[in-house]
């Protein structure tokens, strides 16, 4: 605190507007058990009150003192119920809303005064934790909203705070508020509660423009401002420099960045108390990342520095936080615009009197996040052994060499420690393939003997068994010599003037120590063997003595790397690309390898971790290849063995079936369609008018070829796109195809309506209707049974559409078509001819459906489908 | 477009493909109809695939589905000549219908269902392969006991990858 000066002077500014009259204005509704259940209550005895709100705590307190001598109230102060205070402004006009809270403390006097405290609605969300639970895909203020509604908050103001976060998640150790505020923290955003019992979530509103006007008004201010300044009656600045800090110094140790980094701030340069903190960073990957944390470190020392406290006479309205206001006192010389952080309200027989507390633009409250709990889980230890599905057969699976997946899996069981089993397991994966490719072989380039050769027992005087492949054939590299042997698998440092000790083994164990090691491990594990430390014949040779050797030596470089497992995969991943580069001798190039390592890790760990949940979740069952779940219940509607054998009994298609003769009254209802999209189509900008019947003209040289599955090839053709042109429906005696919606129009008539209304294409008004069919066909062909079911499925569907887009059950004349008022049914050679002499560029030679088609009796077909409807 | 179902199917109404479509599924059903003459082991005797009333006597996973679609007229599903493919090459050739995700909605009768450990497959025992017959079942042939008739996304100890579709 540095200033507190009296700089008033009497009758510069107005008197303090004591407003007794207010006080009695002021009602409370308490919310308790008067009778049975709980009601509100209004009483109008508040003899005075405090309320603090801020921003800056959580909770804002109350008090409140109500007369009550005659112990009216006294249902209060009931053990089990509770006690729910809204203070309210009974003025029309005033400040309506003061505090909505719940009563902490109560007391009743002997001079009849119950002296009230408490929190504001906040306090639903603090004193309760949140149980632990996990959304994904959510804006995490929809979550917040339903559970403060859940919580019995009157109104939840959210302001879009939320950006759609992937997961957000909660541990069961955080309490509602935490919960919420770590959540709108992370967007950057506050969360409080409003005088109304509302929560509020939203973001400070450092930019906007002057709310209030404290003090005394500019001369050119207009008269709209000068009237809303509020006089200032008292005034308090305080600084405070204890929370600065000049200087940071973070010690990060992330799993990926371990080093330490100043910050300094140079504003306080010239300071003499210059404070040096030091920082534990934990999170950071990257310099500039800690960085960034130190500089948000300093900030948080600026924060709430310099604070004012203003006095001001009642408004008669209450003040709200979350504002700007400007300050201009004269007599000082002090203006400037500042941003509200709190208000007190305290009204008492003496009068009424807010103080406002007023903070630096952009420096009001903290910008810290909470950080995020950390809920454990996945696989962090080894699947309990003995299952069925051994994780190690599973990584058998998607390796190399099948019988090596449970050396890997025991391997990493041993050496694991306290990392992650899966990860582990990944790495040892990546580096057995990137150091030898899953191979047993000498480290390449050496200079003697030659690469790339699987290794192979051969014992002093023995025929060597492998060298021969299947078809006896020389392996390439393999020699019954004993010397070239020698030659390819001498390992160690000046055997046959070998330059430099050599990689063994999938691991390219290089180093004497760990070669001997595992020759140990193998001696120890097999009793029997006697080759001891043989470079030739030793355990280092063998694949699972190998591995688990090059597992202990990687795991020791973990240990090197003072890392621990903690945060997300990404951290272990960048441990153990580091104990990698380690393994490989911790040269800068071994550090570039690592990288290549770590890639590949990644990939492993997948096919690892669901290899490990498998066995995880291999509980007793006792199938071997099989599903769990067999059935014997054949479904029915299933072919029987009688119609399996005739299927097959003609090896070809069973072929063309000649139609069954039509009868009996149309079915009613849609026949079955499926849909075949066709590219063809443009958007249609006028209602249907016109039903069109086409033919499709399967066949030009028969004019009465009627074969099945017509109208599906016809929809295929349309759904190519390749000529350009389509059609609503195909129709042949058996199926209907959609090609394009009603709602589109498809393109299958030509020209534009001259004459209708709008003189659109005429496939604006149309909607089109393709028959298996020609135009040349005569009456009796269009009578046998083939047409006759076609026209039959047809007059369903049409109309459906009839009924649908109300469109009359008729055959349209050439002039009602030109005259474009009457909707019906026609063909495509009515339209042509309608339109023919207004169009003279368009193609407008088709007939079809041609000058025998049926219309009397399709009509009727129709008229009766829709009868039936 | 091949059949939704081939649940009571009169076959004189199908189209070539949908008949060769219907008969993989009915190839298949007569193998699980008759599984106690079928065992289980990789050879592929493809001379010797004859259809129903005939049956091979040894069949694995794949080679049932190579088999069906054999004596149903079918190109090879694995896009040689022989019928000799095995997992890896089924899910080397054909369309995909779905992976993990894919609902029966989108499935059709003659559909291959795949399960394994990578994609892409590299064949052997560590995957599975099932042909899909409607209703949300698989005929899978992988073990001595014979075909049996299951949920296509049950457990066979391999995770589920997708499905795939051929030529009928």
């Amino acid at each position: 605190m540095m200033l507190v000066r009296r700089w008033l002077k009497r009758g510069s500014v107005p008197p303090p507007v004591v407003n007794a009259s207010h006080l009695p204005s002021i009602r409370a509704v308490i919310t308790t058990k008067w009778g049975r259940g709980y009601t509100k209550r209004v009483i109008p005895h508040v003899e005075s009150f405090y309320v603090d709100t801020s921003l800056d705590n959580d909770a804002d307190s109350w008090q409140i003192t109500l007369g009550d001598p005659t112990g009216d109230y006294l249902a209060m102060m009931n053990r089990d119920s509770e006690v729910r205070i809204e203070l309210l402004s009974a003025d029309p006009g005033g400040a309506g809303h003061i505090m909505t809270g719940i009563a902490d403390d109560l007391s009743y006097d002997q001079d009849g005064a119950y002296t009230i405290s408490g929190r504001d609605y906040a306090s639903l969300a603090l004193d309760s934790m949140v149980e632990p639970q996990k959304w994904k895909k959510v804006k995490p203020m929809y979550v917040i909203g339903n559970q403060a509604k859940q919580l019995g908050y009157p109104q939840v103001s959210l302001n879009n705070v939320s950006k759609w976060k992937k997961v957000i998640k909660t541990d069961g150790s955080e309490t509602y508020w935490e919960f919420w505020f770590r959540l709108v923290r992370n967007d950057k955003a506050y969360l409080w509660v409003g005088p109304n019992g509302a929560l509020i979530l939203n973001r400070l509103n450092y930019s906007e423009r002057p709310t209030y006007y404290f003090g005394t008004p500019k001369k050119d201010d207009p008269e709209l401002i000068q009237t809303a300044h509020i006089p200032v009656e008292g005034l308090e600045i305080r600084k405070s420099t204890q929370g600065r800090a000049y200087k940071i110094w973070t010690y990060v140790n992330s799993g990926k960045l371990r080093t330490t980094i100043p910050v300094t701030d140079m504003t306080i340069d010239d300071w003499v108390k210059r404070p040096v903190k030091v920082m534990q960073d934990t999170q950071s990957g990257k310099v500039t990342g800690a960085k960034k944390r130190a500089w948000n470190e300093i900030y948080e020392g600026k924060v709430g520095a310099v604070e004012i406290r203003l006095v001001i006479s009642d408004p008669t309205y209450v003040i709200s936080p979350n504002r700007m206001a400007r300050v201009r006192i004269p007599e000082i010389d002090f203006i400037g615009t500042y941003f509200i952080v709190g208000t007190k309200v305290q009204a008492g027989p003496d009068g009424f009197v807010q103080e406002i507390r007023l903070r630096e633009k952009e420096m009001a409250l903290s910008r810290r996040v909470p950080q995020e709990p950390k809920i454990p889980g996945r696989t962090q230890k080894a699947p309990a052994e003995g299952g069925e599905a051994d994780v190690g057969e599973q990584i058998g699976a998607f390796i190399p060499r099948p019988d090596w997946g449970n050396y890997f899996e025991n391997a990493a069981r041993e050496h694991q420690g306290f990392w992650d089993f899966d990860i582990f397991t990944a790495f040892l994966l990546a580096i057995a393939k990137q150091e030898s490719g899953f191979r047993n072989i000498r480290q390449i380039g050496m200079n003697i003997g030659e690469d790339r050769i699987e290794w192979y027992p051969v014992l002093p005087g023995d025929p060597d068994p492998a060298d021969k492949d299947t078809h006896g054939r020389q392996k390439p590299g393999h020699t019954n010599s004993r010397p070239d042997w020698e030659l390819n698998f001498a390992n160690q440092v000046g055997t046959h003037g070998l330059s430099q000790e050599a990689g063994v083994g999938p691991m390219q164990l290089t180093w004497r120590k760990w070669k001997t090691n595992a020759d140990d491990w193998y001696a120890d594990h097999h009793p029997k063997a006697n080759h001891g430390r043989d470079q030739y014949l030793g355990g280092r040779w063998d694949p699972e003595s190998n591995i688990m050797e090059g597992a202990r030596y990687f795991k020791s470089c973990l240990d090197q790397t003072h890392m621990e497992p903690g945060g997300d995969d990404s951290n272990q991943f960048a441990a153990m690309e580091k104990a990698y580069a380690l393994y490989n001798g911790g040269s800068s190039e071994s550090y570039i390898r690592a990288k290549a390592v770590r890639k590949v890790a990644t990939r492993f760990l997948d096919p690892v971790r669901a290899a490990v949940e498998t066995a995880q979740a291999d509980s007793a069952d006792d199938s071997t290849d099989g599903g769990t779940l067999t059935s014997d219940i054949f479904p029915l509607g299933w072919p029987n063995n009688e119609q399996i054998i005739a299927a097959f009994q003609r090896s070809m298609w069973w072929g063309q079936v000649p139609s069954a003769p039509a009868a009996g009254p149309i079915s009613p209802g849609l026949p079955h369609i499926e849909f075949i999209k066709s590219p063809v189509y443009t958007a249609r900008l006028a209602d249907i008018l016109w039903i069109v019947i086409h033919t499709m003209e399967n066949n030009s040289k028969t004019p009465d070829i009627e074969e099945n599955n017509v109208a599906y090839s016809v929809a295929q053709d349309f759904a190519t796109g390749k000529r350009g042109v389509s059609s609503h429906y195909c129709i042949d005696n058996l199926k209907v195809y959609q090609c394009v919606y009603d709602k589109f129009a498809a393109n299958a008539t030509a020209g534009y309506a001259v004459g209708v209304a709008g003189g659109l294409s005429t496939d604006q008004y149309s909607l089109q209707f393709e028959h298996a069919g020609t135009a040349e066909q005569t009456a009796a062909q269009w009578g046998d049974n083939y047409s006759q079911n076609m026209l039959r499925l047809s007059a369903r569907v049409v109309a459906d559409k009839c009924k649908k887009y109300g469109i009359q059950v008729r055959h349209l004349t050439v002039p009602e078509i030109q005259g474009g008022l009457i909707s019906g049914i026609c063909g495509h050679n009515d339209i042509n001819d309608a339109f023919r002499a207004s169009n003279p560029g368009s193609d407008m030679s088709h007939w079809d459906p041609g000058p025998n088609f049926p219309w009397a009796d399709y009509i009727q077909m129709v008229q009766d489908a829709k009868d039936a409807m | 477009m091949p059949l939704i179902s081939v649940d009571n199917i009169d076959p004189s109404v199908l189209s070539p493909a949908e008949f060769r479509q219907y008969k993989v599924c009915c190839a298949a059903i007569w193998c699980l109809r008759h599984k106690d003459d079928l065992s289980y082991g990789a050879t592929r005797d493809v001379r010797n695939w004859h259809p129903p009333p005939s049956m091979p006597n040894v069949l694995d996973c794949s080679a049932l589905i190579h088999y069906c679609f054999k004596v149903a007229g079918c190109p090879d599903p694995s896009e040689n000549s022989n019928y000799a493919g095995n997992t890896a090459s089924l899910w080397g050739s054909g369309i995909l219908v779905g992976g993990k995700n894919v609902t029966t909605g989108q499935m059709r009768p003659g559909d291959v269902c795949f399960y394994g450990w990578k994609v892409p497959m590299v064949g052997g025992d560590s995957e599975h392969a099932t042909l899909y017959v409607g209703q949300g079942k698989v005929i899978s042939q992988g073990s001595e006991e014979g075909p049996f008739l299951v949920g296509y996304k049950s457990d066979f100890k391999k995770p589920f990858i997708g499905v795939k579709r051929y030529r009928f």
